[in-house]
């Protein structure tokens, strides 16, 4: 290390080195730190143990709310759910979020391109065979203008709206083409449990990237309304929260705390803005050491006097 | 190693040179510790740091039978709940460490850097700890994904680090992560061990006031050894400092 | 075959509002019980055995200090 003189003149600390000295067990106190920590995990964990809500498989979705899988489906080849809409990085169909002049999700670009109703819908429709009346909505469907496939699934989901529960059953009677058809089979291919093999293997062995399926259900309002139960939406506080009565991640609450307040609960920007401020945050975080004011704090609010209450360190007249 | 009065051509000289210097002689682990440190404040470090082997060690017993053994293993399940258990000490004892480190302002002393490392592996813990619930296979891991896609899109970087993609984030949550959060409170220790435990304020060592003494503080920024303590416990001949 | 999760802490969350502030009970009792640690590590005697530790200084000397 090269010799310099001390860059902060008025950082007159001194070496800690020069100061008296006592007998002290380092390795005594990690093994007994060791063996504390030991008994507490243990202890906690065979108190405790750990929440496991299992994960809601698309079957299950098709089980538990047939109605929201048929909304979905029907909302995807509209182009108008949420990832259809998303923008960056799946799709050019939004804006994306801006941090200020900043276009930070369109600048991300479209890395993961997701054709929502294609990928999401009529490829995996397209892997039933055998089903006569399926194969001839697809094709029907398909070989017609996207204008077209456009007008025929907004009437179908204008339609399923207006019906209480969305009951396809119950739909009046319209113009929705082949849309209800490929909906109420998607329902079926859901139903059967082989929905997320399709989304994720369909053209690979090896499948290990959930993208598809999670869109997929992220879509439909289902899984929100199960994660809510449990105060995880993000006007719910629900970064900091749990399933069950665990604790959850008591340090997010700085990050979760924006969500909740003007100007960011009620901006289409909040995730980019709530970043944006955690970033500067952070930032301020990691540099305190070197903050004027900030630095000078710890001083003046006085805690220090209690830790060192005891010491016999001569201390320097001020 | 006493130091050669030019620096050698030698790489491997100068990089032990370097190394041996990291630390004072004696200091990497020493038996003695500043009579100022007295408080159950500073077990808090250590605390956080056996909690973090406790972390590593049942994660590590997760990955011997894989992402999904928890969900239909008795054993398996009470493996994840010391996960879990260790994880929540883990970050219980780091903020409290790190409230108490704020409240001393223990960076003062040319100690910003250990501030800086400690902070850093805060909020490395903290995706550490993020990857880890994406990782469960369960409906937590679905939901927290389906939320943090919004984040990480809004500012671009979500095809990079695809939340959705659990192959990717099992991956970053057993290798990446965990090897930079093992390096920073490497380094974090490191140099407590460097600079010593911070001095509280206005402290002033025995012979305070001697004007020699304080210019010799500010002529070097490397601290020295304590002269002569005990010199069977530190086992090294004590170089007087670097540079000098 | 799915195992549970053990019994305690599998009901229903409970949670505090107080304003636009809403917390689970479980967080709660973490963040206080982190204060109350705190506080405690910082109020609490530390250990030592006076008359086994020799201060020493940095000469070497043993410091003669008032307790």
């Amino acid at each position: 290390m090269t010799t310099r003189v001390r860059r902060s003149t008025r950082d007159a600390t001194p070496d800690a080195h020069l100061f008296p000295t006592r007998p002290y067990d380092l390795v005594k106190e990690f093994v007994v730190a060791l063996v504390v920590m030991g008994i507490l995990t243990v202890l906690l964990a065979a108190v405790f143990s750990s929440p496991d809500r299992k994960a809601v498989s698309l079957r299950a979705w098709a089980r538990a709310a047939p109605a929201d899988v048929v909304a979905t489906a029907t909302a995807e080849l509209a182009g108008t759910s949420t990832s259809a809409t998303y923008g960056a990085p799946y799709n050019k169909a939004g804006p994306g979020q801006d941090l200020g002049p900043l276009h930070l999700q369109r600048w991300g670009g479209v890395r993961i391109p997701i054709d929502s109703a294609r990928d999401l819908v009529l490829a995996p429709l397209h892997t039933v065979s055998g089903d006569a009346a399926l194969t001839a909505a697809l094709t029907t469907y398909q070989g017609a203008s996207p204008a077209q496939e456009a007008k025929w699934a907004n009437a179908y989901a204008d339609a399923l709206a207006a019906v209480p529960d969305g009951n396809p059953a119950k739909v009046k009677a319209g113009s929705y083409g082949p849309v209800p058809v490929l909906a109420g089979r998607f329902l079926n291919l859901a139903s059967s449990g082989g929905l997320e093999g399709v989304l994720t293997t369909s053209d690979t062995f090896y499948g290990s990237n959930e993208t598809k399926p999670l869109l997929l259900l992220t879509d439909g309002s289902y899984l929100e309304a199960q994660a809510r139960v449990d105060h995880l939406g993000g006007d719910q506080w629900g970064m900091m929260n749990e399933t069950g009565n665990y604790p959850g991640q008591p340090w997010m609450w700085l990050y979760t705390f924006w969500y909740q307040v003007k100007p960011f609960s009620t901006s289409g920007n909040a995730d980019a803005l709530v970043w944006g401020l955690m970033a500067v945050l952070t930032l301020l975080f990691i540099l305190v050491p070197y903050i004027p004011g900030l630095r000078a704090l710890p001083r003046h609010l006085g805690v220090h006097r209690l830790i060192w209450r005891n010491t016999t360190a001569k201390r320097a007249a001020k | 190693m006493s130091s050669a009065e030019r620096p050698s051509s030698s790489w491997t000289v100068r990089l032990r040179t370097r190394l041996a210097r990291t630390v004072p002689p004696g200091q990497l682990l020493p038996d003695r510790q500043p009579a100022y440190v007295r408080s159950w404040i500073y077990v808090f470090g250590v605390a956080s740091l056996a909690a973090f082997i406790y972390v590593i060690a049942s994660g590590l017993v997760l990955t011997l039978k894989g992402a999904t053994w928890w969900h239909t293993s008795a054993t398996g399940h009470f493996v994840n709940s010391t996960h879990l258990w260790s994880v929540e000490l883990f970050f219980f004892c780091m903020v409290i460490h790190l409230w108490g480190k704020f409240f001393m302002a223990a960076w003062r002393g040319n100690r910003g850097l250990t501030w800086v490392t400690g902070a850093i592996a805060f909020l490395a813990s903290i995706g550490t700890a993020f990857t880890g619930y994406l990782s469960q296979t369960n409906f937590d891991s679905q939901w927290t994904a389906g939320q943090a896609k919004d984040g990480l899109n809004a500012v671009g970087v979500g095809a990079v680090f695809n939340v959705l993609n659990t192959g990717q984030m099992l991956l970053w949550h057993v290798m990446l992560l965990p090897l930079v959060v093992g390096v920073l409170i490497m380094l974090h220790v490191i140099l407590v061990r460097r600079h010593g435990v911070v001095p509280p304020f206005d402290a002033e060592p025995p012979s305070a006031g001697d004007a020699a003494r304080e210019d010799s503080l500010e002529e070097h920024s490397q601290p020295t050894a304590p002269p002569s303590t005990d010199a069977a416990s530190t086992g090294a001949p004590q170089p007087v400092g670097p540079g000098r | 075959m799915m195992i549970t999760a053990g019994g305690l802490l599998n009901g229903h969350a409970h949670f505090i509002q107080w304003g636009v502030v809403q917390i689970s009970l479980a967080n709660l009792i973490v963040i206080l019980l982190m204060a109350a640690v705190f506080a405690l590590a910082v109020v609490l005697k530390f250990p030592h055995s006076d008359d086994g530790d020799d201060v020493v200084d940095a000469e070497g000397e043993v410091e003669h200090v008032e307790r």
